[in-house]
């Protein structure tokens, strides 16, 4: 006993035994109680459009829907693609539906094409999604999902194959989005071309690895026609809002000079194929795909980026609290961390920048006191060339005072004395005039007094000359005084 | 004037008949002459088709000239198209009715528009056509002048988008390269997705981006006042430009008929169907009436503006270096640049300045 129990406790959970019932319980009505549940509380569903500007988008979305969204038409002069949601709430048969539709406006007209706003835009709506799952206070079942449910692809109608933007635009989004490609315009390409087109189309796809949604076909109920629908794609649809009278009915369709090309007629074009797949028949689906699949898939790979994972080494499960607030503490020590040390870089340069510049007054300050010093040099030179130059005109100044008042002497002298011996004395005075103490001999006390300044010596001879001739003279005693 | 000479002649009397051959010189016939000698020569003329892969340019080439000129064309898949760059592709063949013969070159443009990043996408084509314009000039330019091949593209046929609301950035980039070196004639192609309020539409609103972005395409001339009432009626028509054309290989059967055209299920559109499309306007005037006038354009206005420009740049560069040789006797410009204008103007005041110094030694030397 205790063996079989420990059993049942340690092994996994054992398989469910099937019972039948005995008589009517009624749990049968569960399906109905979740549809009335759903119903009551409205159901959502977002379509992404993608394709050339002009192709149709607008138009057919009237179309599918019979209805008008006033949708302005844009230009093929926008810088970049900017994703554009819309949403709107519809009703039928006490259904409701609030549909949101997001127009990529201004794909694939810039020069240099690209595609990765809507890819960001996907991103953003998942990102959305998971912020609110991971809150802490969060309300699920009140929150309006956002997330796109099926994106909507247009090919243009070339005749040849994909272009190479939509090769590339498909690539990325096929693990993010449900994708169903769909040929714009048909009425431009004739049956035979229209099937050589699709086989090319669906060939490009499977060689380079896109993966198109694909209706299911596991539920008995819709998998015959699903199966049928699958070898149609990609859909080439014809949208138009215009009614034209055909036969006695007014139809949809576009009046051409050729002929009217009905919009609802499965000979003309795939519409009604599109209605009914996309929205009679698979909206759910396309919606649970987009969660179960697309969802989980990002959010696997964001949480894998985070850092979390989905056990430990030692095989015990990780709550995702627990891991979140280690992550977060390790994050906020790193940011210290990091702070710190830019702090540090930051005073570090601040003392060098404060070092050179000291350094360079200092060097200034050198050079100030060099040139000072060169400055005064040179003034004190100047100083002294002044000084001699003052001492020379000083020096000419009184020999000139001198020579004059001796001129005016000599003039007065030689009116009385002999021109001979004013002569030969005049000549001595030359030959000896210029050695004032040689010549100072002759006549000691006159020189004596007479040297009380430093006077030339041919000055001295004819005031020598004259002395004896001035003793009586009045001017001797004037020069002697 | 003529007229009423013929008519005198029918009821001339003798002497009224000398009196009229003494009057008549016979250069009338001149245009005949030109005929015959035309005729002896030929014709050759160049078209260039661009525009993104996919809008029908080999289907409209076929329908245009009723030849098949691509024979075995690969078609590139979308994985190779991704970065693909723009190839120049010729296609001459020589075609005769009625004894006119006539050397025709398509170039194509494999490759325009279809990669993703399509910046300066255009810049091979403008290559080519200024290597056309050069290699003429340098021909025209040699010593033997008498087998000249002109290989300069004539007339350009650009393809629009009809799928759209008007021009696209590529398109005006394209035009805006272009439009100055060679006539372009803007088509709308594929133009059976489109109602006829829609082609209308379309039609204004390109015209209307054409005005706005400052491009000249190939206007029709005015046609004098005696020319044919045809002609003139045609003209008129021949205003409602872009062509939206449709262009088809194949001949379908209708209303008893075969025609060419393309079949589908809600009806038979017809190629040379004036309620249909523009197709036979396009042909008319490309080929019946303005070929010509292309050629015309092209060797008048487009070569000559080439030519002027390149040797304005040949010469300026000789002022700055005059070592260089020219292969080309230079010309003398006719509008010199601003340096040298500036060197004149002071080389001018110099001469001034010692021609008064002069004058005035002189008059200082007769003063004296």
């Amino acid at each position: 006993m205790a063996a079989t129990d420990l059993e049942r406790f340690s092994n996994a959970e054992p398989e469910p035994r099937s019972l039948s019932l005995g008589g009517h319980v009624g749990f049968d009505s569960l399906p109905d109680q979740l549809v009335s549940k759903s119903v009551t509380q409205g159901f959502s569903f977002n379509i992404l459009c993608v394709g050339e500007t002009g192709i149709g988008k607008s138009t057919l979305m009237n179309t599918l829907f019979n209805t008008t969204f006033e949708t302005e038409e844009a230009s093929h002069h926008e810088a970049c693609v900017r994703l554009r949601p819309q949403t709107y709430d519809l009703q039928e048969s006490n259904v409701q539906l609030k549909l949101t539709i997001v127009d990529a406006v201004g794909f694939g007209d810039q020069i240099n094409k690209d595609e990765r706003p809507i890819v960001d835009y996907i991103d953003a709506q998942f990102e959305n999604y998971l912020q609110e799952e991971l809150k802490i206070r969060r309300s699920l079942f009140d929150y309006h999902d956002t997330r796109i449910h099926v994106c909507l692809y247009f090919i243009t109608p070339t005749g040849h194959s994909l272009k190479s933007l939509d090769l590339v635009t498909m690539k990325k989004l096929d693990s993010k989005v449900n994708i169903i490609p769909i040929i714009a315009k048909a009425d431009t390409i004739s049956k035979s071309e229209l099937h050589k087109f699709k086989i090319k189309i669906m060939g490009e796809l499977v060689s380079n690895g896109v993966q198109i949604y694909q209706f299911p076909t596991d539920d008995e109920a819709v998998a015959e026609i699903n199966a049928v629908m699958n070898a149609h794609l990609p859909f080439a649809v014809v949208g138009s809002t215009e009614e034209v009278k055909v036969g006695n009915k007014l139809v949809r369709a576009r009046q051409y000079p050729w002929g009217v090309v009905q919009v609802e007629n499965e000979n003309h074009c795939d519409f009604v194929k599109l209605r009914e797949m996309l929205i009679r028949v698979n909206m759910e689906d396309l919606r649970e795909q987009t969660h179960s699949r697309h969802y989980e898939l990002y959010r696997r790979c964001k949480l894998e980026e985070m850092g979390f994972q989905d056990s430990d080494g030692d095989s015990q499960p990780f709550s995702l609290q627990e891991t979140y607030e280690a992550k977060r503490k390790e994050f906020l020590s790193e940011l210290q961390r990091k702070e710190e040390e830019m702090r540090q870089m930051f005073v570090n340069k601040v003392k060098e920048t404060e070092l050179e510049l000291k350094e360079k007054e200092r060097e200034l300050h050198e050079k100030f006191e060099h040139l000072k010093r060169v400055h005064q040099e040179e003034k004190r030179k100047v100083e002294e060339k002044r000084r001699e130059l003052e001492e020379e005109t000083n020096a000419f100044n009184r020999r000139k005072a001198a020579v004059e008042a001796l001129q005016s002497q000599a003039l007065h002298a030689t009116s009385q004395q002999p021109l001979r011996k004013d002569k030969d004395k005049k000549n001595r005075s030359d030959i000896g005039a210029h050695q004032p103490g040689m010549s100072l001999s002759s006549s000691k006390v006159m020189m004596t007094k007479a040297s009380v300044e430093p006077l030339n010596c041919s000055s001295w001879w004819p005031a020598i000359q004259c002395c004896s001739c001035l003793v009586r003279d009045a001017t001797w005693r004037e020069g002697f005084l | 004037m003529s007229t009423g000479l013929r008519y005198k002649s029918k009821l001339a009397t003798p002497e009224d008949k000398q009196d009229i051959d003494k009057q008549y010189v016979g250069f009338a016939t001149l245009p005949n002459q030109v005929h015959r000698k035309s005729v002896k020569k030929g014709f050759d003329f160049t078209l260039m088709v661009a525009g993104e892969s996919g809008l029908g340019k080999s289907t409209l080439v076929h329908s245009l000239f009723l030849t098949d000129l691509y024979k075995d064309r690969k078609l590139l898949s979308a994985e190779e198209r991704i970065s693909q760059t723009v190839e120049i592709l010729k296609h001459t063949v020589d075609i005769e009715e009625k004894g006119v013969k006539l050397k025709l070159t398509i170039v194509d443009t494999p490759g325009f528009g279809d990669a993703v990043n399509n910046t300066e996408c255009w810049k091979p084509i403008t290559d080519y056509v200024d290597q056309q314009f050069e290699q003429y000039f340098r021909d025209e330019s040699g010593l033997n002048r008498k087998n000249i091949q002109d290989n300069r593209v004539h007339c350009c046929l650009y393809f629009i988008s009809p799928f759209g609301h008007g021009l696209r950035p590529v398109d005006v980039g394209f035009m805006k390269a272009l439009h100055e070196k060679v006539n372009i004639v803007p088509l709308i192609a594929k133009a059976d997705c489109l109602v006829p309020s829609e082609i209308r539409k379309l039609k204004e609103r390109i015209r209307e981006e054409i005005d706005k972005f400052g491009i000249h395409v190939y206007q029709f001339p005015e046609c004098d006042s005696d020319e044919d009432e045809d002609f003139k009626q045609q003209d008129r028509e021949l205003k409602s430009a872009p062509f939206a054309v449709i262009g088809s290989n194949t001949v379908v059967e209708a209303k008893g008929q075969r025609v060419r055209g393309r079949l589908y299920p809600w009806g038979i559109v017809e190629v040379e169907n004036q309620a249909h499309c523009d197709f036979v306007k396009l042909r008319n005037m490309l080929i019946r009436t303005h070929m010509h006038d292309l050629k015309d354009v092209t060797c008048d206005v487009h070569y000559e503006n080439y030519r002027a420009h390149c040797i304005q740049q040949m010469t300026s560069k000789l002022t700055q270096d005059s070592r260089m040789e020219s292969p080309i006797p230079i010309l003398p410009l006719p509008t010199p640049d601003a340096e040298t204008e500036k060197l004149i103007r002071m080389k001018d005041e110099e001469l001034r300045r010692m021609q008064e110094m002069l004058q005035r030694m002189k008059q200082q030397m007769q003063d004296q």
